[in-house]
């Protein structure tokens, strides 16, 4: 019986994530889970760069996905699903409620440049050894510096893209990104 | 040739544009110039190249903890199939009218399977119930995310959840595998009649899982036959029941192949 149980559930069926997505946008949570599984480092790893914060990109993980669940139906294969889900990821970063404590009291403009936020290595989970110093770096970016840097260096958005998503002229967009920068390497020489 | 620290940090500014190639032709081979002879410039746009390859290099990151209990509290909804996905039944080309009676089949089946399953459950006559809350979602994740209001108010699925809410076994048993007897024979027809405006690849992966799905309803049924009274058993067979109506229900709203 317990060979059994484990072999009821149908995992062939959704071994391609292009019929994952579709069996999830027909209402299939089975399939939704599979999508989940499939992109959920990319997605939470956004969130947390985004945010600098792991314990709001663990929330607004759940929000993504939440929401492409009720979005999935409207997805028509245009473009890969992983890029709808990464365009989702950042909308729904970007259009985040300041329900938290920590983030009441703040702008929310990207401009707004003078605040930066908790470390994401600060949490208990360790980030991989190399990288922990950027990481850490990133996360102390000012909001609107850090979310143009992850945007573009990490993620690969164009500065076309990132003016459109953040609102902000595409020489605005060049300017955050080179004060990051500079940011950064000041942090990490130190 | 030396720099001072004016002229320096006016070539800082400029690395931006310099490094996205935005700098117009005699800007860009002064620039480069400045560059070649600045130990302390060349070395900035060094690091600064350096940073973005890395950045782009970062690697992807693990939650501290599985989401999906509460992703999938918030997504639960009871029997929402025919109508969570008009999307695609509206795109199917061929057989709608089919698809339409079958689905007013399904409703009425399905509501039948509800009350019988209620009734078995022993919650018959108790106000709705949260379906997601009480099955699915562990208490830790609840309270980060509670199910949504429409689904706190729902009606109980006719599919049953994982485990132990069929602990009681009586003759309604009978008749709740005759429930899903009757569904599970009304969406093999569908699922027949959908057959050819489907991918033969997904067919033969359907017909693979529902194979592993029959033998373990057979498994459960010889085991049943032989201790009947058993509510582990009749969970069981309840589970994999369940399971071969999912499986026939999504397939029965598979995309068709274009």
């Amino acid at each position: 019986m317990t060979a059994m149980a484990t072999e009821v559930f149908p995992i062939q069926l959704i071994d391609d994530s292009g019929t994952a997505v579709a069996r999830a946008a027909s209402g299939d949570r089975h399939a939704f889970e599979h999508v989940y599984r499939t992109h959920l480092k990319h997605v939470y790893s956004l969130c947390v760069r985004m945010t600098g914060d792991r314990t709001r990109a663990e929330e607004l993980t759940q929000d993504v996905f939440v929401r492409a669940w009720e979005k999935l139906p409207t997805f028509r294969g245009e473009s890969a699903f992983s890029t709808w889900l990464h365009r989702l990821t950042v909308n729904v970063v970007l259009n985040e409620r300041r329900v938290d404590g920590r983030e009441r009291g703040r702008t929310v403009s990207s401009d707004d440049d003078d605040e930066s936020v908790a470390p994401a290595g600060s949490t208990s989970q360790p980030l991989h050894a190399e990288k922990l110093d950027l990481e850490r770096a990133i996360a102390k970016l000012p909001r609107g510096a850090r979310r143009v840097f992850v945007l573009h260096d990490v993620e690969g958005f164009t500065h076309e893209e990132i003016g459109t998503l953040l609102g902000v002229t595409s020489g605005g967009c060049k300017a955050q990104l080179h004060r990051a920068r500079l940011l950064l390497r000041e942090a990490l020489k130190r | 040739m030396t720099y001072d620290k004016h002229e320096c940090d006016l070539m800082c500014e400029r690395l931006a544009a310099y490094i996205e190639g935005d700098l117009p032709p005699a800007e860009r081979t002064a620039a480069e110039r400045h560059l070649a002879e600045c130990a302390s410039c060349a070395e900035a746009l060094v690091e600064l190249r350096a940073i973005a390859g890395e950045a782009a290099q970062l690697p992807l990151l693990t939650p501290s903890r599985d989401l999906w209990a509460g992703i999938e509290s918030r997504i639960s909804t009871p029997i929402t199939l025919l109508d969570s996905a008009p999307a695609h039944v509206r795109r199917m080309p061929r057989r709608q009218w089919q698809l339409a009676i079958a689905a007013s089949a399904l409703i009425a089946v399905g509501a039948g399977a509800a009350y019988l399953i209620t009734a078995r459950s022993g919650t018959t006559g108790s106000p709705p119930v949260n379906v997601a809350a009480s099955t699915t979602v562990p208490s830790g994740d609840s309270q980060r995310t509670p199910a949504p209001a429409s689904v706190q108010q729902a009606t109980p699925a006719p599919v049953p959840p994982a485990s132990g809410s069929f602990a009681s076994h009586n003759r309604k048993d009978v008749n709740v595998t005759r429930v899903y007897d009757r569904e599970i024979a009304l969406l093999d027809s569908l699922v027949h009649t959908r057959r050819e405006a489907l991918d033969p690849k997904t067919v033969q992966i359907i017909e693979h899982n529902l194979k592993i799905i029959d033998r373990a309803i057979a498994e459960s049924r010889a085991a049943l036959a032989k201790d009947p009274k058993s509510p582990l058993l009749t969970n069981r067979l309840d589970n994999v029941l369940g399971s071969k109506v999912e499986l026939l229900r999504t397939v029965a709203f598979l995309p068709t192949q274009s």
